[in-house]
């Protein structure tokens, strides 16, 4: 199933010729279906079955693996290593950012909302097995935080439109991890949700301002768009909002759970809460960046030469509807203090009963606390990130360039995505083409088997030819043969019978 | 069955065809292949009835013939199948046309000779896969070396006598052993008989010496190792599939490994269970390697047809894999495999050439963005490369999964190292696609190329046709080689009598084995 996935996404990215991005997809995902397959063997050989039903109910019965030996922690890291390449998380997320050659509207749906999901899902299906392994939990949640926080930094200084979202998504998918990772499933799977409708809107409204400008990615290129496309401006505003996790809109909720089970849930742990409230301002900071380089400030394109418009009816209804969700979508699970239904909560609820132990068992249990959230770290961080935005690109818009320059090195790591392309390249691809092509092939394949091969058949040659002189055709050389072969012939029939 | 002439017809039918194309005049190139296709066509349409009349759920052979031939000594005609035999003899009759159409075109150089070859090689095949009977089994299995020979020899490429040499001569040097083993089982039992020679050792009226059982073992499996081709047996199979014509490929990759692995599983395992299971760790560390290896080879070949065939390499190791993790799972993977290898890499073969047939090259760097002028070839190439490269729904990915699902049962290791493959299959065929297909056209002659014709067309229909449905419907395969499959472990049971003598001769204990 999942890999179906995979054949419609190779798909839809290789249609528009950007290949290599659509085999990097492929391959990366291969090596995390690598761990995912080993993962389902494994569980084959315990369980006896790949049915979901009874595996969750045998490992209910299955201890918890505190010291982290055993078979379910053994599956649960490797069904992560599957869920990594799907999900974009670190090590394997190489793929996603090249994927975004394809369509916008397919960057909208695949890497915004749907494909990204499975590895989430996967994880938060397979809760049964996590809750046993505490350790693949701890490795859920620090390859989820590591991932949301080194996606974020990587989008601070992207200059790509669509690639700064899809660094931002990357980084949301870590959130995500983290949830499941801190045993909050439920608010993972809430956060997918809103995810979905806050990046989808991000992605398409990407799409409208590049529809604007003629195909125009870089945003160095763009800015004042503010009043030309108003409505795609307005919507990727509360967007924006969402993703950052002002208080009232979608992402509020979600992060807000994510984070609360992090600092408070069984599975909490400051380290990872402290880094996910960073990432938190992080995410305000490079989101404001990207709305302001975009839409504010003064043009910094032609006006003349190119013809900004808003975008046709057919594209701003979706923006529109995916902004009323983005806004919306979060009351779904709102706590009933606030006056919302609890409704998604209740919806998941009875499916990790047995396993979730987090925030959504009554997060807000007093008005108190509802304020704490609305003025918690979380919100303030996401703040100050804005505030940051607004000073560094529309207050004194030399300053970013200014800090490039002061802290080359970091900024250049940055650009680079920290070289982790290249140190892929640098220390497997290369490494294992040099070696398949000189040493496997030429040396163990064409001059040792073949040249034994080779050798064995040309001595037989010789061999043949030195006997075929003995062939003279001269009576006294054959006779001479004759004598002594019956000479040979005495002598071992002496030897033997004696 | 008794009574059933269905499979000497099978058998002789091909052969029998090449008397009416000696009718015809050399030169009379349409008629000689519409007759030859027309043969294969209506030997495919009767291999179809053994579909009807195969009885499920039946370990027996089945359309048992028996005849006295030589009585002294006594060699018996003697034919049957059953589920492990069934659908490679229809794998057979099925790529026999696939691969006369594939050359139709091609082939414009003694015409008539070709198909006869052709029809001598289907002839021979079938008569290996259907044998019972040790003499038989070893006469098929050299008469058809003979058409193989000419057809890589005569209407190859460039360095096609080299190949064809190389060939004929790894191949003969296992041949040899293989006899060897073969009258010293007749001098040991009495019998060339194959379900005799089985009766007698699984009910202990003959009992093989350990050392004894080990050469046995090690000479039939060197024969069948050479055949798969199993590292580091494998340098004559890149050779000859660079030079053999598009047939050739199709047959040598399609069914004539297959006689290999199907060797292992009919001779090898049930005959001498207790020397293949001490031979086991160090084939499967072979198979390993030919996995990994042959997958790292593909890779970096600058050579499109050279490519496929490492790729023969690794998918065969994986087969070989799966006979000897001693796991009726396992075994029905393999056995899937083998039919999976047969279609997906012929239809690869097949494909390849149709792009010799335009370029006259099998150079990678010589293609370049054929998706532009070859849109139904590139649909075709992908679709079937994804197959190979073992993707869910498709042929490929049954067999790799059993396979691997059925070792890691018992050997975590094993399939965790062979699971790497499957990494390495997406890696070199996806980037040779790339390299071939995607892109802009950087070669002028390029952009002129025809795409496929109606004739191709129908074979590539046919080919994806067959890989979607083994994706799909997979089940109407293994229901019926089940019961043949697990039979194999009840064919390597032994009495205790046997066990006790085997544990007393070996320094390593050993308790009744590989018996599930």
């Amino acid at each position: 199933m999942r890999s179906t996935f995979r054949d419609c996404r190779f798909r839809a990215i290789t249609i528009t010729m950007a290949t290599d991005a659509g085999d990097k997809a492929f391959w990366v995902n291969r090596i995390g279906d690598f761990g995912f397959l080993l993962g389902l063997f494994l569980l084959f050989r315990q369980f006896g079955t790949l049915d979901f039903a009874p595996i969750f109910h045998d490992s209910a019965a299955l201890p918890v693996e505190t010291s982290g030996h055993g078979v379910l922690t053994a599956v649960a890291l490797l069904l992560l290593a599957g869920a990594t390449g799907k999900s974009a998380q670190l090590p394997l997320y190489v793929w996603l950012p090249d994927a975004m050659e394809g369509p916008t509207p397919v960057s909208a749906l695949i890497h915004a909302a749907t494909m990204v999901a499975a590895g989430v899902y996967m994880v938060a299906r397979s809760h049964a097995i996590f809750i046993h392994a505490p350790v693949a939990m701890f490795g859920v949640a620090v390859i989820g935080c590591a991932t949301a926080l080194f996606a974020a930094t990587i989008a601070l200084v992207q200059t790509d439109i669509k690639r700064t979202l899809a660094y931002s998504t990357i980084s949301q998918l870590g959130y995500m991890f983290l949830a499941c990772g801190v045993g909050a499933y439920g608010a993972g799977i809430f956060h997918l949700m809103t995810h979905a409708f806050f990046k989808a809107l991000l992605f398409l409204g990407a799409g409208s301002v590049m529809h604007a400008m003629g195909g125009e990615q870089d945003m160095r290129r763009m800015g004042g768009l503010r009043r030309m496309v108003p409505w795609t401006y307005s919507t990727m505003f509360v967007a924006t909002l969402a993703i950052s996790g002002t208080p009232g809109f979608s992402g509020f909720f979600s992060k807000e759970e994510i984070l609360l089970a992090a600092r408070t849930g069984p599975y909490s742990n400051p380290v990872i809460y402290g880094l996910g409230v960073f990432t938190a301002g992080l995410t305000a900071l490079y989101m404001f960046r990207l709305l302001f380089l975009t839409f504010h400030g003064a043009p910094r394109f032609d006006p003349k030469k190119t013809h900004v418009h808003e975008s046709p009816r057919v594209m701003l209804v979706p923006l529109v509807v995916l902004a009323v969700l983005s806004l919306a979508g979060g009351w779904w699970a709102a706590p009933h203090l606030v006056g919302g239904l609890n409704y998604f909560d209740n919806f998941v609820k009875p499916v990790f009963a047995a396993s979730e132990t987090s925030s959504s068992a009554e997060p807000y249990a007093g008005s108190g606390q509802l304020i704490a959230a609305v003025f918690g770290p979380p919100v303030i961080a996401a703040f100050i990130g804005f505030l940051l935005a607004w000073w560094l690109y529309l207050r004194r818009p030399e300053t970013p360039r200014r800090l490039a320059e002061r802290f080359h090195a970091l900024y250049q790591l940055l650009v680079g995505k920290y070289f982790i392309d290249e140190l892929y390249a640098a220390i497997i691809v290369r490494p294992l083409l040099w070696l398949s092509t000189n040493f496997l092939w030429h040396v163990v394949d064409e001059e040792t088997i073949d040249g034994l091969v080779n050798g064995v058949a040309h001595e037989a040659g010789e061999v043949g030819d030195r006997l075929r002189h003995l062939n003279s055709g001269n009576t006294r050389s054959y006779a001479t043969w004759v004598i002594l072969g019956a000479v040979v012939l005495t002598t071992l029939l002496a030897w033997m019978v004696r | 069955m008794r009574g059933s002439y269905l499979l000497t017809v099978l058998t002789f039918l091909p052969l029998a065809g090449t008397l009416a194309l000696f009718m015809l005049r050399p030169d009379d190139r349409e008629w000689i292949r519409r007759i030859a296709l027309a043969i294969s066509l209506f030997e495919f349409a009767l291999s179809l009835l053994l579909l009807r009349g195969f009885v499920l759920n039946s370990a027996d052979y089945q359309f048992v013939e028996l005849h006295n031939w030589i009585p002294s000594p006594p060699i018996h005609y003697h034919l049957g199948i059953d589920g492990i035999s069934l659908f490679l003899v229809l794998l057979t009759t099925f790529l026999t046309p696939i691969a006369m159409l594939a050359s139709w075109k091609s082939i414009e150089q003694r015409v008539r000779g070709f198909f006869i070859s052709l029809l001598v090689l289907e002839s021979g095949v079938i008569g290996v896969f259907v044998s019972l009977d040790l003499f038989e089994f070893f006469l098929f299995w050299e008469v058809m070396l003979i058409p193989m020979y000419f057809l890589i020899g005569i209407w190859g490429h460039e360095r096609r006598i080299y190949a064809a040499v190389k060939f004929i001569l790894y191949t003969m040097l296992g041949s040899i052993l293989m006899l060897v083993a073969m009258i010293w089982l007749y001098e040991l039992s009495g019998s060339f008989d194959l379900p005799q020679i089985q009766n007698m050792l699984v009910s202990g009226q003959v009992i093989l010496s350990l050392r004894t059982e080990l050469l046995l073992f090690a000479a039939f499996f060197l024969a069948f190792a050479i055949k798969v081709p199993l590292f580091p047996l494998h340098t004559w199979l890149p050779d000859a599939h660079t030079e053999a014509p598009t047939a050739g490929s199709v047959m040598l990759a399609g069914v004539l490994l297959k006689m290999g692995t199907y060797g292992m599983l009919r001779f090898c395992l049930p005959l001498f269970p207790e020397a293949a299971h001490r031979f086991a760790p160090y084939v499967a560390v072979l198979a390993i390697i030919g996995i990994i290896y042959g997958a790292l080879v593909a890779m970096v070949q600058t050579d499109l047809k050279r490519l496929v065939a490492y790729s023969s390499v690794s998918h065969l190791g994986f087969v070989v894999l799966g006979l000897f993790a001693f796991d009726p799972t396992a075994v029905q993977g393999a056995l899937y495999q083998m039919l999976n290898h047969g279609v997906s890499t012929g239809a690869l073969f097949v494909l390849v050439g149709m792009l010799y047939d335009r370029r006259h090259t099998h150079l990678i760097r010589e293609f370049g963005g054929l998706a532009t002028p070859l849109p139904i070839i590139a649909a075709f190439f992908l679709f079937v490369s994804l197959s190979s490269a073992g993707l869910p729904m498709l042929n490929g990915f049954i067999g790799e999964f059993l396979i691997l699902a059925g070792t890691f049962l018992h050997h975590v290791n094993w399939a965790s190292y062979a699971a790497i493959g499957i990494i390495l299959s997406a890696v070199y065929l996806l980037w040779a696609y790339q390299r071939v297909f995607f892109g802009e056209v950087t070669h002028d002659k390029n952009r002129t190329l025809v795409d496929a014709d109606r004739r191709e067309r129908v074979v590539l229909v046919a080919m994806a046709a067959l890989i979607l449905w083994m994706g799909i419907g997979s089940v109407s395969f293994t229901r019926r080689t089940e019961a043949s499959t697990r039979n194999v472990f009840m064919l390597m049971q032994r009495p205790q009598v046997y066990n006790a003598r085997a544990a007393l001769s070996s320094a390593r204990p050993s308790a009744p084995r590989g018996v599930r």
